[in-house]
């Protein structure tokens, strides 16, 4: 079952990580892995990013790491480094949609520069060899980082019939026989997106090919970074974060609390006129135009934990409530399941009566139906002692 | 010749009371929390409107108020002096007797059961106490609504945050997700509201079928009964 974020991170991760640490860990990571994969200012001035744009997202990143202002040096160099760590990244029961947010922005920030020149040994969709050569650079990275490449897995696991619904490479191998090998040797175990977070849509019910999260697929620990896609900024966090301490973030729900411990609705630009009570009544209306709350147009706010009203979406432009549209929850557990139909209200919402499965009613029809059926009961009760004190004569009752 | 019968005590009545009130302050502003459709502010421009603040603000005070009627109930429950309703619970096979006794009675209008008795009749008890759970799991997935908002900055009580903090794990232990807890919430607001009907419809019949003045024992605390010799027409 999901946990909710707790109320403060236990006391071992309410503190820093002390600097002096962090500095000697970043000494060591760098002369593990700073001969290999292109320098970072190379890559940035390649890309027309200038040192001092840089090191406003190494501020920015380190605020948003929850992490002290001395920490803006440190969090630089593991910048540095991030794009030297080997990283395998499979792609399972999913649309590739997180690997395509992350590299196709139009005018990559930082975040999404570092996630594009990640030393990933094996990435099925942006790796140059195919079939068994990129079967041997798998094999090559597992053997020679063996405990120290990261994984990051995009989809959900098939679980049914063995795992059959999918089978990956040259070999055929199920999607499940391969996440277990390569989760086996893994530093850490990253879910990306809703798929490997919680399941997808195509754990929805009834789920035919018995999809599961990874962490709930493999029986790991992962850190989950939710959201349909992610957003770039908590994946790279989650490695900076990674670099600096060498451990897991603090986690709220199994995701990194940096990220995903605070509630759209309550960092909501639109929250004011919730609480005004102005809402959209329709697309497109005045209260449309001039931006007022979505609440009943279905944003699913108000059961959400992301932090898109934070850090945004392409370079920080938009997110959907700014651009007009209800957040639909893509960062919750089942939100497919739950929170559907997504343009409506929960009030509205199909609920599932216990016990009766398939028959369906909204959240409101039952709650009147249960009102309605109290009324009628009340006034057949009525007519029927009206219509028996009548026929016994009013002695009975004295009588008895 | 007619006995005054003492039913409810001061407390108890002031609760109950509180209870009703809260329950309709709750299920109104519940509704447009819910889905705000009535209540809307008047013209586009900027404005100084707080609707849905004040209905959640309003939902919240009788929230509290109903907890705390809870809570009093619950301690009447057992350690009333006069009448611990759980008296008229235990021992549930005579008391799970009486109370179909007691329904028979309602649906066939013979065989009236005695209603002398200073104890709430076993059925009522019954129905009052499911209610009453009712109003806990309201407690608990209220708690666990409100607890986003809620910080240790905002609250002035610091086991505040804890007692919510508890009441949403606990909630989505059980329930699975937040969302099924908001649904739950709704669902038995409605619940207790039908309850709330057949058991006012069921006073106003008893007192007009029985003519014991059972309205009465919620405002005055008594209710007047013929001392009868029990006998036994057809």
């Amino acid at each position: 079952m999901p946990k909710r974020p707790p109320l403060r991170a236990p006391r071992s991760q309410r503190t820093a990580p002390p600097l002096d640490r962090v500095e000697r860990r970043l000494d060591r990571l760098d002369r593990r892995f700073g001969a290999s994969g292109l320098p970072l200012d190379e890559l940035l001035a390649r890309n027309g990013v200038s040192r001092r744009e840089f090191l406003k997202w190494s501020s920015f990143m380190t605020a948003a790491l929850c992490l002290p202002p001395a920490f803006e040096r440190a969090v630089a160099r593991a910048a540095a480094l991030a794009p030297r760590v080997p990283v395998v990244w499979l792609h399972l029961q999913e649309c590739t949609g997180c690997t395509e947010s992350a590299l196709r922005s139009a005018y990559p920030g930082i975040a999404e520069l570092i996630l594009e020149y990640l030393s990933f040994d094996y990435h099925e969709t942006i790796m140059a060899p195919a079939g068994h050569a990129a079967e041997k650079s798998l094999e090559d990275t597992l053997s020679k980082h063996r405990g120290e490449y990261l994984c990051v897995m995009e989809g959900s696991i098939p679980t049914a019939m063995d795992g059959k619904y999918l089978r990956l490479g040259p070999a055929g191998e199920t999607g499940l026989s391969l996440a277990r090998r390569v989760a086996a040797d893994a530093k850490a175990v990253i879910a990306i997106g809703h798929c490997a977070s919680w399941g997808g849509p195509q754990s929805a019910a009834p789920n035919p090919t018995g999809a599961r999260p990874v962490h709930e697929a493999l029986g790991i620990r992962t850190i989950r970074i939710p959201g349909c896609p992610y957003n770039s900024v908590s994946l790279v966090g989650t490695i900076l974060n990674f670099l600096l301490v060498g451990d897991l973030p603090a986690l709220a729900d199994g995701r990194p609390a940096w990220a995903y411990a605070k509630r759209i609705h309550d960092t909501c630009p639109r929250r004011a006129h919730f609480d005004a009570g102005e809402f959209v009544e329709q697309w497109g209306d005045e209260g449309a135009k001039r931006g007022f709350c979505l609440y009943k147009m279905g944003c699913k706010g108000p059961y959400t934990w992301n932090n898109c009203n934070e850090m945004g979406w392409n370079e920080a432009a938009s997110f959907p409530i700014r651009a007009g549209h209800g957040c639909i929850g893509c960062s919750e557990n089942a939100f497919w399941d739950q929170m559907a139909p997504l343009e409506k209200p929960l009030a509205d919402g199909g609920v599932d009566i216990p016990f009766v499965r398939g028959v369906e009613g909204t959240v409101d029809a039952v709650g009147w139906a249960l009102v309605g059926g109290a009324a009628a009961g009340i006034a057949a009760h009525a007519a029927y002692s009206g219509l028996v004190k009548g026929t016994r004569g009013s002695g009975e009752n004295r009588e008895e | 010749m007619i006995r005054r019968v003492r039913r409810m005590s001061v407390v108890m009545r002031i609760m109950h009371w509180l209870l009703a009130l809260s329950v309709v302050a709750c299920f109104v502003t519940g509704l447009y929390i819910a889905k705000p459709g009535w209540l809307r502010p008047t013209g586009w421009g900027p404005s100084d409107a707080l609707v849905m603040g004040n209905v959640r603000f309003v939902h919240f005070v009788f929230a509290m108020l109903l907890d705390v009627a809870f809570l009093v109930w619950l301690y009447l429950f057992f350690f009333s002096r006069e009448a611990p309703l759980v008296r008229s619970l235990l021992p549930v096979g005579r008391r799970l007797g009486e109370a179909v006794r007691m329904l028979r009675h309602y649906f066939t209008l013979r065989d009236k059961p005695p209603t002398g008795d200073p104890h709430i009749d076993p059925l009522n008890a019954y129905g009052f106490l499911l209610i009453h759970l009712l109003v806990f799991v309201q407690m608990v997935t209220g708690f666990a609504l409100m607890r986003p908002t809620f910080s240790h900055a905002n609250s002035l009580v610091p086991v505040w945050p804890w007692i919510l903090g508890k009441a949403e794990a606990a909630s989505v232990a059980v329930l699975g997700s937040i969302v099924v807890v908001r649904e739950v919430h709704h669902l038995a607001a409605f619940l207790i509201v039908a309850l709330a009907m057949v058991h006012v419809y069921l006073q106003i019949w008893r007192d007009a079928f029985w003519t014991e003045g059972h309205i009465s024992v919620v405002v005055s605390g008594y209710k007047y009964v013929e001392d009868e010799q029990p006998t036994k027409p057809t």
